[in-house]
């Protein structure tokens, strides 16, 4: 899903989708809720109080094991 | 400031079929975007005390060739397209017609009126105080209207004129110093990135 097309589905302006990403802007609960509706995964999926594991390190993991 | 939706739809289309578009998203460039909007209103301030002078001064010259000089000064304002620059660099954080305007911009513009609202109303507060002070004193006659400067109405009309357009312009003037380097590919022309 582009930026665009998820700015549309939430009715806000696409580059406050790259700054939400980049950590320049807080939304509030009321517009995380319409993303992680729009992008139908959970709010914990998208939002985060600890920084989320890249996901070469994810995939390390798995390949290497525990 | 307010603009018209056609004003910002041309501004608009201006902004993609620009190489700036690019370089505006650098808060480099929007802080020399900023520095020449001072500069161009405090010579825009400059210009109109120069046509309120040669209106009121006696000089050969027919009204005719007054009127010429004086939108000779304007039109020179209006090339150099600051404005425009202006607008385009905060593009992100303004509302645009036909776009949504969202929370973030919200917030951003809200902050910047409330930081520069002292300034707005000292930069009003000495154009009035001014003004009132250039009346009194050419009511009590230390001012006189005969004096080559005419009773100071051209060099107040030309200060007050920028005092106004620096407090008009404030909030934009702040968001263009304050807001943060956007990557280029965050634009809103339906990039993945």
């Amino acid at each position: 899903m582009s930026r665009k097309e998820l700015a549309e589905l939430t009715d806000i302006h696409p580059q406050t989708i790259g700054y939400i990403e980049r950590q320049q802007f807080n939304p509030t609960i009321e517009l995380a809720l319409r993303l992680s509706k729009a992008l139908g995964v959970g709010l914990d999926a998208i939002f985060s109080a600890e920084p989320f594991d890249l996901l070469d390190d994810k995939v390390l993991r798995r390949d290497l094991g525990p | 400031m307010k603009h018209s939706d056609r004003h910002l739809r041309r501004l608009d289309d201006r902004y993609f079929n620009s190489r700036l578009a690019d370089r505006l998203q650098k808060r480099r460039a929007r802080r020399i975007v900023f520095i020449l909007s001072v500069l161009g209103l405090i010579a825009f301030g400059f210009l109109v005390g120069f046509t309120v002078w040669s209106f009121i001064a006696p000089n050969p010259t027919s009204p005719l060739e007054k009127l010429l000089s004086a939108l000779f000064w304007v039109a020179i304002v209006f090339v150099i397209q600051i404005e425009p620059l202006l607008v385009m660099s905060i593009r992100s954080a303004i509302a645009w017609p036909g776009q949504p305007y969202d929370e973030r911009q919200e917030q951003l513009n809200m902050k910047a009126r409330s930081e520069v609202r002292p300034f707005v109303l000292a930069m009003l507060g000495i154009a009035i105080l001014t003004g009132l002070g250039m009346l009194i004193a050419m009511s009590a006659g230390f001012l006189p209207f005969s004096h080559p400067i005419y009773g100071g109405i051209p060099i107040y009309s030309g200060m007050g004129m920028i005092l106004f357009a620096l407090a008009k312009n404030a909030p934009y003037l702040l968001l263009a110093w304050q807001l943060p380097d956007e990557p280029s590919d965050d634009s809103d022309l339906g990039d993945d990135g």
